[in-house]
């Protein structure tokens, strides 16, 4: 009995002294004073030196690539710290983010003790960037004290100003998002010819209606060139970013672009993504699909299946050292590729039917300053620093790494390929350290940065990969429009945005797998469901959002092209100018109505 | 057993305050020490992240910014559709599991118990607690690969062998009835060996004079095994049962993760993987707390019913 007391005695002790220290981490969370006055009268930011060292927290993505070295820890950190650190007087530390899994880990540091926080936090994905703004995450830039210490930096994304703004405060750091041409969609030429279709040299110049191009994924898995396993097409459970273009309208009303444009979650219920749903289910019964498609949940086997030979049309990033490739020749070294075709899409008079597509966003990564943070103006220095080293950054030394190379039009860095000494950059060419003021290479022209996109992406060989890409996509690139970004988080998506994607998930699974006469029904019965499952509150915040976007004049002036005014629309199209979207019966549902109270609170 | 050695000691050393003790058996405290740590460290002093159930948690603010919300988070765990579903599955599924999966350990232990030869026995046992070491993501891995409905071997081999391959492939993994029976199966096969540990070490137990006289009395096998082995084991089987009550409302999320699939996620959707859903997924913290805290409790009550209705049938229970 006695030693129960002490036990109990001891492990009382113990929960008392950990709730004092669980108090004591709490406290001292307000947000950071910063002397303003200090920070501006510092002369010459390029050769400020810290009386007393200070620490910059720099989270980086961690991919977990195998072969490199430590994210936090190589040549690359070791030369900031050198070439950047040193002079200021400042230790930058770097904070490994797992790619996967990235908000948790950030909100785990930010519920953490303020010494330990990263100075910045990160984000590609807009919408999570407001929620982080909106959770209070971040402190509100000083524009003059960003031109000061940041002037080429603050230059390069002026243009993404509008962007930085959440309720009329400035918060975000945007990295600029040249165009890049390395996302493409592959067929096995080889046995496109096999089954005795011709392909044209160059993929620029092959054009085919869509019964010619189904018509050559049903050959190909009824020949089965690459044997009894063959698949025609390479498929895969979708995520929330469930395209839809080829069935919106175009150009698209305003309000249509607002509400179901974006990539957060998947927009069930509205008619583009029904007929998209249509024509899936028609590939699925087609059978030129893997039959157990859905058991790929993140496309790997679809890239396995690819580059074990036993797929023909596959999408993927061409990288320098495509796995997808180099495995596909290892296995199958007469296998030749094309881009697939371009699918022509006529109206009754021949013309073609403009279909816009998604552009990527005009900018990269979005970051922002950490509210604890106490010298953000070494956040802009260090910002300032990368912007004006990417040559070095995102190529490492010349002669060593790189070797700059006379083209068309000017000169370029080339990296050399297969380099293994200290120098070598990390994964991806030292992309995650340099993601922070862009996303790819900017040479000043088209012409330029074409080539250099050849020399950075392509392995050898398959240069005309990217090249073609180039040439298709240039004249049409004007047609795509990015998703309307809204200037406020929308706080339903964060609240149902999991549980609609496993809904979205299974529910996909059963549409695509039915019988054409059952899918109907089964899209009805899901679209209710659905709704209930919160997509209703989402569109009903979205729609009260964007209302109150378009009263107040905030919305993009002009819009993209591609897009129209609801006014323009309703004469284009009839109606009210939009696509028809399912709704809950009855305005003010349960979720909705639940929702309403939150935002009152 | 335990309150008699305590009372054997007390009448021992009356007199003798826990100071004398420590200095005695100090080696013996240190050594306890550190699992003890281990508890308060790792099961004790979570417990008071518990306090975001009843909060608009945001991580970023911490404990002190967060607002206190009372008992909202539990009225919307309530009041969700998909709880319920979560939860039906989690206790259907590990019934079925207890039903399965308790018995095969114990039948497995007895069989063993009745192999003479050294060498096979020992080779059984080895082969037996090999599963135990792989973890679900390989099994469900391996499960896939054999029972695929096109290309896996087992349907393969039902398909030639019936003479009609193709229309005879059996869903195994991807309709979710027989999904369920999978899922069961796989944990039997993978438990069921590890399992008969604790089994044999009380079988060993058992007085081999019970043997012996059983023989006298003329019992065979059967016999020994019934009126001998099981009720030698009948300690271990209650205390093993009491645990295995208590965990029926736990889930373990990797063999379900690793197992499911868009197709069945109406039975395989547990407690635990809705937990991660929205508690990682949504970043609701305080919901995924609450849930989790609902489970615990549950499980608490399950273990402390089983205790008494074991002491009520006149057996040793945990507590």
């Amino acid at each position: 009995m006695k030693m129960r007391n002490i036990i109990s005695l001891i492990l009382a002790g113990s929960a008392i002294a950990a709730s004092a220290v669980g108090i004591a981490g709490c406290a001292n969370r307000a947000p950071a004073v910063i002397d303003t006055e200090a920070i501006m009268s510092i002369d010459d930011p390029e050769n400020y030196v810290y009386p007393e060292q200070i620490t910059l927290r720099i989270p980086v993505y961690d991919r977990g690539q195998t072969g490199q070295a430590p994210v936090t820890d190589n040549y690359w950190t070791h030369y900031v710290q050198k070439e950047f650190g040193d002079k200021h007087n400042i230790k930058v530390e770097y904070i490994a983010i797992p790619r996967q899994g990235e908000v948790t880990k950030f909100n785990q540091l930010m519920a953490g003790k303020v010494s330990r926080q990263p100075d910045i936090l990160f984000h590609y994905d807009y919408p999570q960037c407001i929620t982080y703004a909106k959770s209070g995450a971040f402190q509100e830039i000083d524009e003059e004290m960003l031109k000061k210490f940041a002037p080429d930096y603050y230059e390069s994304t002026k243009d993404l100003g509008e962007y930085t703004y959440v309720n009329g405060e400035k918060v975000f750091l945007p990295g600029t998002r040249p165009r890049a041409y390395n996302f493409i969609s592959v067929i096995r030429k080889d046995w496109v010819e096999q089954c005795g279709f011709s392909v044209p040299d160059s993929s620029v110049d092959w054009q085919l209606s869509q019964e010619e191009y189904d018509n050559i994924l049903k050959t190909i898995s009824a020949k089965k060139p690459g044997g009894p396993n063959t698949i025609a097409l390479g498929f895969s459970l979708p995520n929330a970013n469930f395209g839809n273009h080829g069935y919106r309208n175009y150009p698209i009303s305003a309000h249509d672009w607002a509400l179901y444009a974006d990539l957060s979650v998947c927009s069930l219920p509205w008619e583009p993504t029904y007929e998209q749903i249509k024509y899936n289910n028609n590939l699925v019964n087609m059978g030129v699909v893997s039959n157990e498609w859905y058991l790929d949940k993140d496309g790997s086997t679809a890239r396995e299946n690819f580059s074990a030979g036993i797929q023909g049309v596959h999408g993927f990033y061409l990288t320098k050292e495509s796995a997808e490739i180099s495995a596909l020749l290892q296995n199958q070294p007469n296998a030749t590729l094309s881009l697939t075709p371009t699918i022509l899409n006529p109206d009754e008079n021949g013309n073609q039917i403009i279909k816009g597509s998604r552009a990527d966003n005009p900018f990269g990564l979005m970051s922002g300053i950490n509210v604890h943070c106490t010298h953000p103006e070494a956040v802009y220095m260090y910002f300032e620093w990368m912007y004006d080293n990417l040559l070095t950054m995102q190529n490492g030394i010349e002669g060593v790494t790189y070797n700059m190379q006379q083209v068309e039009g000017g000169e370029i860095p080339v990296l050399i390929d297969g380099y293994t000494g200290d120098e070598r950059l990390n994964y991806n060419a030292n992309k995650d350290m340099w993601c922070v003021v862009t996303e790819g290479r900017d040479y000043g022209s088209d012409q330029l940065n074409i080539q250099a996109q050849v020399y950075t992406y392509a392995p050898a060989g398959f240069e005309y990969l990217i090249e073609e890409n180039y040439e298709r996509i240039k004249d049409n690139d004007h047609y795509n429009y990015i998703d309307f970004l809204f200037d406020r988080s929308i706080d339903s998506l964060t609240t149902y945005g999991a549980t609609l994607l496993n809904d979205w998930q299974i529910m996909a699974t059963d549409m695509f797998n039915c019988a054409p006469a059952e899918l109907d029904a089964k899209y009805q019965k899901y679209c209710q469901q659905y709704l209930k499952d919160g997509y209703q509150a989402i569109l009903d915040e979205k729609e009260a959002a964007y209302a109150d976007m378009k009263a107040n004049g905030n919305l993009p002036d002009p819009l993209p092209e591609g897009v129209i005014s609801d006014e323009e629309a309703a004469a284009e199209y009839g109606g009210d100018g939009n696509q028809p979207c399912i709704r809950l019966e009855g305005a003010g549902t349960e979720a909705s109505a639940q929702d309403a109270e939150s935002a009152a609170e | 057993m335990k309150t008699q050695t305590s009372k054997a000691d007390l009448s021992a050393k009356p007199k003798n305050g826990f100071g004398f003790y420590l200095k005695r058996d100090w080696e013996l405290y240190v050594l306890i020490a550190i699992p003890l740590a281990f508890i308060v460290i790792f099961k004790l002093l979570p417990l008071l992240g518990l306090a975001i159930a009843f909060m608009d948690y945001n991580p970023i603010l911490g404990f002190s910014g967060s607002t206190f919300v009372g008992l909202n988070v539990f009225k919307e765990m309530f009041s969700s559709a998909e709880f319920y579903t979560a939860l039906r599955n989690t206790l259907v599924l590990n019934i079925f599991d207890l039903i399965c999966g308790f018995p095969m350990p114990i039948i497995l232990a007895v069989m063993l118990n009745e192999i003479t030869c050294t060498w096979y026995k020992k080779l059984t046992q080895t082969l037996l607690y090999l599963p135990h070491f792989l973890s679900w993501v390989i099994i469900s891995a391996i499960a896939y690969q054999l029972f695929s409905p096109s290309t896996g071997i087992v349907n393969i081999i039902i398909g030639t062998l019936s003479g009609k391959d193709g229309s005879a492939m059996i869903p195994f993994l991807t309709e979710k009835w027989h999904w369920a029976v999978m899922y069961i199966l796989l944990a039997v096969w993978q438990s069921m060996g590890w399992g008969t540990i604790i089994y044999l070490a009380a079988i060993t137990g058992i007085n081999n004079d019970l043997y012996e006289a059983a023989d006298i009395d003329g019992a065979g096998r059967w016999g020994k095994i019934w009126h001998v082995t099981l009720p030698g084991i009948k300690p271990t089987i209650i205390v093993m049962l009491i645990m295995a009550l208590g965990r029926l409302m736990g889930s373990n999320f990797e063999r379900v993760q690793a197992l499911s699939n868009t197709n069945v996620t109406d039975f395989s959707e547990v407690i635990a993987t809705y937990v991660y859903r929205v508690g990682l997924g949504s970043n609701r913290f305080n919901i995924s707390t609450a849930v989790g805290l609902f489970q615990g409790i549950v499980g608490l009550i399950l273990v402390l019913l089983s205790d008494k209705a074991s002491k009520a049938m006149g057996e040793g229970g945990l507590v």
